[in-house]
């Protein structure tokens, strides 16, 4: 638990990617898990629009003490060997990942698929959760 | 004759207190009292009387058998069963009733809210057992288009509520000219719909302005407990009386728009105008009709006038005409290379 009893929203906050397709969307952490939005839009790149799947050894590590919490569970993406396949290169996917619960206070987070990347993982850097930048749910 | 909305609340109440089985016998000061309290209103002995008389009488339908017991110094319903509440329809209101239901359960179903189906399904439900009649030999004598539900209508009751309660709300949109997400936080002003599709007009803290989303490129609206912010120069109006359609065209003013329609689209353009300012502003010998609207151009005007651009051409403004020039030439290429060529 991190001590919080309300939903607390980060919508759109700063960070550093090299993923082209991928967007982090927002950010809300509730007092049983943590959960992050993204959006995919699938490319030219590959045939159809290749296909997209979250590995199951993703994780979350909070700057600075390197806390690392593993994700718990998706929505809309499948985890593990599963994948999702586009139909076509315009195709988009809106999906959430779920991760234990985070402290409720300012912080520096790091949104790792694979440590060592070949490039098509969907890692986000310096993701700045800022308290005085969230916004409470009803 | 029609009962005036405050007479019709005091005969209920009356009716409540005949009905208390825990405060039986009301006197006449019990009933102005309670009638003053739920009405905020003040009423005489006299007025109360003459609604006992008028409930009598059978205002509400059938006379009620309303009592004064002098031992307890009361009023009470002469046939202890008795409630306006439960007095038979005659036959017309109950025609009326079934027509209101059938029309209603029209709207329902992807239209509007889930509340207000199960309230719908309430109606019918209650007028089924209430007032049955054999089925077989009723049949809904008013039918409208009846869209399946689109992507995104289930976020149609957050957006009602949100508005209605002035909450702002977090949303991911999906643009799909851009092929771009983006997280907005909205300040909800009203739903419209078009075309049988649902849109959401309000402040858009990412935009800085006013802005149309449709709900069908929404995902997963989450209520926000933040001060709602009134933009001043939101103007309801613009949106349910200047437009044909949702998405006003950027730096396009309110305008005339002049068109020339074919003889047989004319009576469709005549027998159902597109607008409210729509005017004619010539009948030619055979049949073809120069058209006048004035109102701030929309994409959907454009989108509608390509559409029909075999039977219709616009005489002004010229932007438009070229626009709907642009749109041809490019059919046209679509065509002649009988969509080999993907589109763009």
């Amino acid at each position: 638990m991190n001590g919080i009893q309300a939903r607390y929203l980060f919508s759109n906050p700063a960070h550093n990617t090299s993923c082209e397709n991928l967007q982090l969307l927002r950010i809300i952490l509730e007092p049983e898990q943590t959960r992050v939005d993204l959006g995919y839009q699938a490319t030219d790149y590959y045939t159809r629009g290749g296909w997209v799947g979250m590995s199951d050894e993703a994780f979350i590590r909070i700057h600075p003490d390197g806390v690392k919490l593993r994700i718990t569970g998706t929505e809309n993406i499948p985890m593990g060997k599963n994948k999702h396949e586009f139909k076509s290169t315009r195709d988009w996917l809106y999906f959430s990942l779920y991760f234990p619960p985070i402290p409720f206070k300012t912080c520096r987070i790091d949104l790792i698929e694979r440590e060592k990347s070949d490039g098509s993982d969907f890692n986000f850097y310096d993701i700045q959760l800022k308290i005085s930048e969230a916004i409470r749910l009803l | 004759m029609p009962l005036n909305k405050l007479a019709y609340a005091r005969y209920n109440i009356i009716d409540d207190c005949l009905t208390n089985k825990r405060r039986p016998y009301p006197g006449m000061e019990d009933l102005i009292r309670i009638c003053e309290d739920k009405l905020q209103k003040e009423f005489s002995v006299s007025q109360l009387q003459k609604d006992i008389k008028a409930m009598k009488e059978g205002v509400m339908g059938l006379p009620a058998p309303i009592r004064f017991s002098k031992s307890n110094n009361g009023y009470y319903y002469g046939d202890p069963g008795f409630s306006i509440k439960t007095v038979p329809l005659n036959g017309d209101e109950l025609n009326a009733l079934h027509q209101a239901a059938d029309l209603l359960k029209v709207f329902a179903g992807s239209r509007v809210s889930q509340y207000f189906n199960e309230a719908v399904h309430k109606i019918d439900t209650a007028l089924k057992v209430d007032y049955a009649q054999p089925e077989e030999h009723r049949y809904p004598i008013i039918d409208i288009e009846r869209p399946p539900a689109h992507r995104g209508f289930q976020y149609f009751e957050v957006f009602a509520e949100a508005s209605q309660n002035r909450n702002p709300v977090s949303f991911i949109h999906y643009s799909y000219d851009k092929r771009k997400f983006s997280a907005v936080i909205l300040h909800a002003y009203m739903l419209k719909e078009f075309h049988n599709r649902w849109y959401v007009i309000g402040y858009s803290e990412k935009h800085k302005e006013v802005r149309v989303f449709g709900i069908d490129r929404i995902y997963d609206p989450l209520i926000l407990n933040r001060e709602f912010f009134e933009d001043m120069n939101f103007n309801a109006d613009f949106f349910s009386k200047d437009l044909y359609g949702v998405l006003p065209l950027w730096g396009r003013e309110k305008q005339v728009i002049d068109f020339r329609v074919s003889p047989g689209l004319s009576n469709y353009f005549l027998a159902n105008p597109i607008h409210q300012s729509q005017q004619v502003i010539r009948s030619h010998e055979y049949g073809t009709t120069d058209f006048r609207i004035e109102l701030t151009p929309t994409m959907e005007l454009v989108n509608d006038f390509f559409m029909y651009s075999t039977k219709l051409v616009v005489m002004k403004p010229a932007w438009i005409r070229k626009e709907i020039l642009l749109m041809n030439k490019k059919a046209s290429a679509h065509e002649r290379n009988s969509g080999q060529v993907p589109f763009q």
